[in-house]
């Protein structure tokens, strides 16, 4: 196993398209490191330049100490998992692990001995004889899984490697991968543009946009504390609620007004961020998860509400989403589009629509046992101790 | 109702086509089995009294030469065709290079050019080289007729293999070679058999290069061979059909065996498979 280093990266196509800027990335020994971010954000190319599969235009990636922008892949000592997973449909499930052995001429009782054992673990002794083709999505997941593991390489690549799968077996296969990679303690980068399966597996997330890094965190610090609009807005599932608001100073307290209302920012909020008070009188994005949304009965003593119509409620059987319609504006900065835009298109329109028009949809998470109905008044009560604060020319976040 | 009369009037064009098709075949294999009387009397009616006598004549001494010669020009110029152009043809699907796609078109655009047209320049070139009666020359003409459309077929083939699939090799440690011969070629059966049989029916069939470049009787083809039953004062139909009911016999046995293929090579990259 070896680290793998990218030093001022960059990939520039032959038409000018400039897909990776000055990456500059760290994945240690052992690491499962995930790479995020919508369609186009240079994952995939960061990914394929470690691979080989595509020229490294500026910088040096090294895999432990072996500088490798100039090595053919076979010589990278890599194994790379692909989205369709390439399995090759003219060969058995044997070959089909074994084919990378045979290419580095491994003895053959060798290549026997490790293609049947790792058969076993993953279950897939039963069917070495058989066609990819004859094998369900899972089975054939695994297959793609055990040609990478068999060759033992210094790194692993993996590619959306679960994102042709049904969402049931995807978040079966998501622990699986994880298991053998942590079984493993095979240095991995994985790339995928589900931001949920980037929280749930990586040891360490990076997050990027345009082809530049815009964070790099463990999952929970990415969750917590976003470095910019963009990641707070990408990161979390249902989506961070982002809201214009005004700061201003009232007596000795922060209040942030949001359309017609008001939430009064506790002073140990305003003192764990004191670069908030250069924002008094200017405008800010205000980031609530939804889960610091609550019903009003799950308050806190002393916690401002938000006064809204609910538009939509939802049970998942273990907590409720309630849409709430406030009279305040949505952020539609061009990175919360962006992200917007990556999860479909058409919201765009609703999203500046309402922008206009001085709507909200807030979402909030109540226990099952509150029901608002939809055309209902209802206050939520806002953890504003929770709040994330965004500049909104720059979209950095405010935190010191 | 309209439905069954549309079904109706569909059958019978397909009826009338079939009936088309194998008129002319039905018109041979009767023709062979009866005397050059019988024939001459009623062309079109069923050999009464069958008779192999024409199929006696047709198989003369010089037969099986011919026969064989046939054999030989087929399958060396086939095996050379499908050899040169699978290369080619990997090198303009997958490879980067200046001018790819104009050469690829200048190539294509040779498909229409009718070989008739370069008989002269070919039997100039055949005595310079002193190759006239030569299979060399002849499956050289055949394989340089053929490769235009075998590129062109094969390209388009291999532009559908998933780029993943020769990218999940090349991870694996295969060289650009075993790539070709372990993934790209095991994935083409399909269009390698249709090809096969295509130009195997081609240059079964061939005439006029065989009739013109290959002058002594030892190395004429099976179709020059059974021209030659016709002649000025002479006109026996059917030793002629016997002769080119027994020509015809491998060609239908070999399109039964590929037809599997070739119907699937024809409407590869039709769709999206695996």
């Amino acid at each position: 196993m070896a680290e793998v280093t990218f030093s001022s990266v960059g990939k520039v196509y032959g038409d000018g398209t400039r897909a990776v800027s000055a990456l500059d990335l760290e994945v240690q020994d052992g690491e499962f490191m995930v790479l995020v971010g919508p369609s186009g954000c240079g994952k995939t190319t960061a990914l394929r330049m470690v691979a080989g599969l595509e020229a490294i235009s500026e910088g040096q990636i090294r895999i432990g100490e072996t500088v490798v922008n100039d090595l053919d892949p076979a010589d990278r000592d890599v194994a790379m998992v692909f989205q369709n997973y390439a399995l090759y449909p003219h060969m058995s499930i044997y070959d089909n692990i074994a084919f990378g052995l045979k290419m580095r001429r491994v003895r053959k009782s060798e290549i026997d001995r490790r293609v049947r054992e790792i058969a076993q673990v993953l279950g897939l002794h039963e069917m070495l004889e058989r066609r990819p083709r004859q094998l369900s999505g899972g089975q054939r997941q695994r297959v793609a899984m055990g040609r990478a593991i068999v060759r033992d390489p210094s790194v692993f690549l993996m590619d959306e490697p679960l994102s042709n799968l049904d969402a049931k077996l995807r978040v079966q296969m998501r622990a699986e991968v994880s298991r053998i990679q942590h079984e493993l303690g095979a240095t991995t980068i994985y790339v995928t543009h589900d931001q949920v399966e980037a929280m749930t597996m990586g040891d360490r997330v990076a997050v990027l946009r345009k082809g530049e890094l815009q964070q790099i965190d463990d999952p929970e610090e990415l969750y917590d504390a976003p470095t910019n609009l963009f990641v707070g807005s990408f990161i979390g599932s249902p989506a961070m609620n982002l809201i214009q608001a005004r700061l201003e100073r009232r007596g000795g307290a922060l209040v942030a007004h949001l359309g017609t209302q008001a939430l009064e920012l506790s002073t140990e909020t305003a003192a764990e961020r004191p670069a908030l008070g250069a924002y008094v009188g200017r405008a800010i994005a205000l980031g609530l998860r939804p889960e610091h949304l609550r019903e009003p009965g799950a308050a806190r003593p002393g916690e401002p509400t938000l006064e809204g119509t609910v538009t939509v409620s939802e049970s998942l059987g273990s907590e409720r989403l309630v849409h709430v319609e406030i009279p305040a504006t949505p952020v539609v900065s061009e990175e919360v589009l962006e992200v917007v835009r990556d999860t479909d298109a058409a919201l765009v329109d609703e999203l500046e629509s309402d922008a206009r028009e001085r709507r909200a949809i807030v979402l909030a998470r109540f226990d099952t046992s509150v029901r608002p109905r939809p055309g209902e008044r209802i206050a939520v009560s806002v953890a504003v101790r929770k709040a994330h604060f965004f500049d909104l020319d720059t979209g950095s976040a405010i935190y010191s | 109702m309209s439905r069954r009369v549309g079904t109706f009037a569909k059958q019978l064009v397909l009826v009338g086509a079939t009936g088309v098709a194998i008129f002319p075949v039905y018109v041979m294999l009767s023709a062979a089995f009866k005397s050059q009387a019988d024939f001459l009397e009623s062309p079109f009616a069923p050999p009464f009294e069958p008779s192999l006598r024409a199929f006696q004549e047709a198989v003369n001494e010089r037969f099986p030469t011919w026969f064989l010669n046939s054999v030989i020009l087929t399958t060396g110029s086939v095996a050379l065709t499908l050899a040169v152009a699978s290369l080619a043809a990997w090198g303009f699907a997958r490879w980067e290079f200046r001018g790819r796609d104009t050469l690829l078109g200048m190539l294509v655009s040779l498909m229409v050019v009718p070989p008739v047209v370069l008989l002269v320049p070919l039997f100039v070139f055949g005595v310079k080289l002193g190759w006239i009666s030569t299979f060399r020359l002849v499956i050289l003409i055949y394989v340089g007729l053929m490769l235009p459309f075998s590129i062109y077929l094969l390209a388009n083939f291999f532009r559908t293999i998933p780029r993943s699939l020769i990218e999940a090799a090349i991870v694996d440690g295969a060289s650009s070679w075993s790539v070709f011969r372990r993934i790209v070629l095991p994935l083409s059966g399909a269009p390698l058999v249709t090809l096969a049989v295509v130009n195997l029916l081609w240059v079964w069939n061939e005439l006029l290069i065989a009739l013109v470049f290959l002058q002594d009787n030892e190395k004429k083809t099976l179709m020059v061979g059974i021209t030659g039953f016709q002649s000025r004062f002479s006109l026996d139909v059917p030793v002629i059909m016997a002769g080119l009911s027994i020509a015809t016999l491998p060609i239908v046995v070999l399109y039964l065996f590929g037809q599997r293929f070739f119907v699937r090579g024809l409407v590869s990259g039709a769709v999206k498979g695996e």
